[in-house]
């Protein structure tokens, strides 16, 4: 049972008179309950696909097309007042830079109230309680006096944190966390991604976990998505596909996380293509190993390849 | 070749609106780079890592301690003395498009440093831009093109070829793939390595990525907080990390050979909590308040030891402790 | 980087915002430029019997109280006021800029002595300013473009500063400086260049106020001395007779200081809001 579907999603951004294709026909699927990673280096499109769905795309976005539907309703279709409704009651998203998506001149204790406080109607009062709670449920020691802290008193971590308390009391049916923790120190980052997974536990929320660290994925998700250039190379099961990665990018860009077995450091030769020229046939060509014609002229689809595996690739029987 | 010795640096920095707090950068660093050698430089925000580059690099002034290059102290000149030294000893920045003047052709920005090396002309210096875009396998056309037109990878190549400009003995590496993606920072290290053998360069490596580390140096500092934690050969660090925050650092990062045996051994790390700088310090260990084995002796000062030959660390119970990684390196 | 401005600017459809600005201004330089070529009344020879008269077709603005042709005038004046406006701020950018940038590079002292300065002149109203100088060291033309440009280069050294100074400790300023690139050569090679395009964009607009200043200073008598044709001091020899339906020879050099004025600042806020755009 899939609560959001993304089918064919299509986004193209102008910038200066040129055309940057950013999302070239995306496929994906989220579980109820379910945890999807979605990786991928940048310029894949990830970042983008999330904003999609809440539809808060920057400026020169050519409305996307493609259907992004949410428990039955297609969000694509929707005018931009139930949207709204949308964005804060049904899907939540963290972002990267924890400390500026808070207010700087409110404390974090309220900023957290707020929220409770639209979301149930409660008084003043019980709206701060509620933050305390939420807030030593985060982890974050002495939560009473962090209540009236302001977002430039705490560190980066904390901020997050902060951030995951305000997404637990929105009570979203899905959560989006977009690259929470690049920038933060590694002894941090398997903290705010154990919080994260537990807090969608808690709610019963479905996860979309954005991030170019596999690692981060590996501990919060059940389901993986990888991107290149606008298109989604291969989904299904985590571990099915870790296993065996099947497209030739999935395949190198997992190798280059390994260590491997010789003194040269994995990578993937050449640079991803730049995306305002659209090229026929898949966007690996210039970089793979495996290409052969029908890769140049015509572009691979998403296709099962196990119960809970696809891949899109031309040379993936 | 190179030689810190006791080198500390302080900071004043408002905490809050009345409040004025001074943290130790660097405390009393010793370390050597010697000739042709990879020192690997491995800590998280706070430790003091770039302001020892800077330190170096004569872009600050340190307080206390000394650094000499090839015996010679370096630390106390002026900018007129260190001049001569800029083209022995040269960086490498995190961020590639930062490092790079936006008005500037390729070609302006690799002239710049062949200013200090004597004895090339005009024409020269033309003929060695276009060897240096060789020497890092990018096409000689790239010479014209500005900065915003490069990617990420193709930028830090030039940024490399750039501080090799004029021959330099030493570099120093500040988190040079810390910015790019994954499957780049390959490309870039094993650039460093071949550029390394053909040109005898000791490299000062920072980061804080220990798979990178695992790929380019041969010895391993450790820091934490402005101090040196522990240091060793790559193989001891990584098998057997005496101090507790080296074994946090290597149970967070994700190790295996192949994709199949990825995994991340989080939950042997023995610290929690934040990187706490300075808030109640009192002497003893930095790591105390987040050390899983912390007990009444860490509040003492701790000194750095030889544990065992070429192997130093900063922990009185590390013998004591005995860990150990289990993920095969 | 002009290139790239005069580039960018005419490539694209954005070129017609300009155009209002542009209209008014193109024609008037041309007009001013010209001015020398046309058969026109000499623009400083009294006639006393022409005194006062309205306009009429063979005085299209009238005459002034000397019997002057008051549309020779007004377009002798263009070239001037044009001329001293350019030369001020020219000045202004050339003494402001560099004092801006090394107090946002260097810091310390030399910044504080900086800011001191340019506090110091921008307290100082400008009339008095004006007057103390040309009491001190006499009334000329020299002077009072020094004046006005002094007066507006605070503006430039703040401007400057605020670019440099977090540029300071930007990595490609670090790797001018680890390849052994001296202060100097980075304020002139690297931080000034980075500085240009808003001072470009400031340009115009410091010009309207060089223009409204001189022709201030020139109205209460402190800056271009009568005959010269000046807008300012036309208006003021022609305020009093307003009083007695004599409008002309303050009413058309007025109008043309308001349309420079306006034409220049119309411009300065396209080429501003062009480059906040770019930011994206």
């Amino acid at each position: 049972m899939d609560l959001l579907t993304i089918s064919d999603l299509h986004l193209e951004i102008r910038r200066q008179q040129d055309t940057y294709r950013i999302l070239r026909g995306v496929d994906l699927a989220v579980r109820k309950d379910g945890a999807l990673g979605i990786v991928g280096e940048s310029g894949s499109g990830k970042t983008l696909t999330c904003l999609s769905i809440l539809r808060l795309l920057p400026r020169g976005s050519r409305f996307p097309s493609g259907r992004i539907v949410l428990d039955g309703v297609d969000l694509c279709a929707l005018e931009e007042r139930r949207l709204r409704e949308v964005r804060g009651r049904d899907v939540c998203m963290i972002f990267q830079d924890a400390r500026a998506s808070l207010n700087p001149v409110v404390t974090v204790g309220e900023q957290i109230a707020d929220i409770h406080a639209l979301r149930t109607g409660a008084s003043r009062a019980q709206a701060m309680a509620k933050a305390v709670d939420v807030l030593e449920a985060m982890g974050l020691p002495g939560a009473r006096q962090r209540i009236r802290s302001y977002p430039h008193e705490l560190s980066g971590g904390m901020c997050q944190r902060v951030l995951i308390a305000m997404a637990l009391v929105s009570r979203p049916r899905l959560l989006i966390a977009d690259e929470v923790t690049t920038g933060l120190d590694v002894t941090i980052q398997t903290q705010v991604i154990d919080l994260i997974r537990s807090v969608a536990a808690d709610l019963g929320a479905s996860l979309i976990v954005v991030s170019h660290d596999i690692a981060v994925v590996m501990e919060a998700c059940s389901d993986i998505a990888v991107m290149y250039c606008g298109m989604v190379l291969e989904q299904g099961n985590l571990e099915t596909v870790l296993a065996e990665p099947l497209s030739p990018y999935s395949r190198a860009l997992l190798d280059c996380f390994g260590l491997g077995s010789s003194p040269r450091m994995s990578c993937i030769p050449g640079t991803a293509p730049d995306l305002r020229f659209v090229e026929a046939g898949c966007p690996f060509v210039p970089r793979c190993a495996m290409v052969v014609e029908r890769c140049r002229r015509e572009v691979p689809r998403l296709r099962p390849v196990g119960p809970d595996h696809s891949v899109a690739c031309h040379c993936v029987p | 070749m190179l030689e810190l010795l006791n080198v500390t640096k302080r900071f004043t920095i408002r905490s809050s609106l009345l409040k004025h707090q001074e943290i130790v950068a660097v405390d009393r660093v010793c370390f050597s780079v010697a000739e042709g050698e990879t020192v690997g430089l491995v800590g998280e925000s706070g430790c003091g890592k770039s302001t020892i580059g800077r330190g170096i690099l004569h872009l600050l002034d340190i307080e206390g301690g000394s650094i000499r290059f090839g015996g010679r102290l370096i630390s106390g000149l002026n900018e007129g003395g260190f001049r001569s030294l800029r083209k022995d000893i040269q960086m490498v920045f995190q961020n590639p498009l930062a490092s790079f003047n936006p008005l500037f052709t390729i070609r302006q920005s690799l002239l710049d440093p062949l200013a200090l090396h004597p004895g090339l002309d005009g024409a020269a210096r033309e003929r060695r831009v276009l060897e240096l875009l060789e020497m890092v396998q990018l096409p000689r056309d790239f010479a014209g093109k500005k900065p915003h037109e490069l990617s990420g990878g193709q930028l830090q190549r030039i940024a490399v070829a750039r501080a090799l400009a004029c021959e330099p003995r030493f570099v120093f590496l500040d988190e040079p793939t810390s910015a790019l993606d994954m499957s780049i920072r390959g490309q870039i290290v094993n650039l460093l390595l071949d550029l390394q053998e053909q040109l005898k360069i000791s490299y000062l490596f920072v980061t804080h990525d220990l798979r990178v580390v695992h790929f380019v140096a041969r010895r391993v500092l450790v820091m934490y907080l402005g101090e040196i934690v522990e240091t060793g050969s790559r193989a001891a660090i990584f098998r057997t990390p005496l101090h507790p925050y080296t074994h946090g650092l290597l149970a967070a990062t994700l190790v295996g050979r192949s994709a199949r045996q990825l995994q991340r051994q989080i939950h042997l790390s023995p610290l929690k909590g934040e990187v706490l700088h300075a808030e109640g310090y009192a002497g003893g260990c930095k790591l105390f308040p987040r050390c899983a084995y912390a007990a009444a002796g860490c509040r003492e000062p701790q000194e750095l030891r030889e544990a065992r030959p070429g192997h130093q660390v900063r922990c009185w119970r590390a013998e004591e402790l005995g860990l150990e990684t289990t993920v095969a390196f | 980087m002009l290139a790239t401005l005069v580039r960018r600017l005419s490539a694209r459809r954005k070129f017609w915002r300009f155009l209002p600005g542009l209209v008014i201004l193109v024609p008037l330089i041309i007009v001013a430029l010209v001015t020398p070529l046309l058969p026109l009344e000499d623009p400083v020879l009294p006639h006393p019997a022409q005194r006062n008269k309205a306009p009429s077709p063979e005085h299209v603005f009238g005459t002034d109280t000397y019997g002057m042709d008051v549309f020779s005038r007004v377009l002798h004046a263009a070239r001037l006021d044009f001329l001293l406006t350019l030369l001020c701020v020219v000045l202004a950018v050339a003494i402001g800029a560099p004092l801006g940038a090394a107090a946002g590079y260097f810091g310390g002292w030399l910044e504080n002595v900086t800011e001191r300065l340019v506090e110091i002149v921008q307290s100082f109203p400008i009339m008095l300013f004006a007057m103390m100088i040309q009491i001190a060291v006499g009334r000329s033309v020299t002077n009072l473009i020094i004046v006005i440009g002094v007066y507006i280069a605070p503006f430039y050294a703040k401007l400057v500063r605020s670019i440099v100074k977090p540029l300071r400790d930007v990595e490609f300023i670090q790797a001018a400086r680890v390849t052994g690139q001296s202060s100097v050569q980075i304020l002139l090679r690297h931080l000034l260049p980075n500085s240009i395009p808003p001072i470009i964009s400031q340009f115009t607009l410091s010009a309207a106020v060089a223009i409204r200043t001189l022709s201030g200073l020139s109205f209460l008598g402190l800056g271009v001395q009568t005959p010269t044709p000046e807008w300012g001091s036309m208006i003021q020899t022609g305020a009093g007779w307003m009083v007695f339906g004599k409008w002309w020879p303050s009413v058309f050099p007025g109008l043309a200081l308001f349309l420079v004025v306006w034409g220049l600042t119309r411009i300065s806020e396209e080429i501003e809001s062009m480059y906040t755009l770019r930011e994206e």
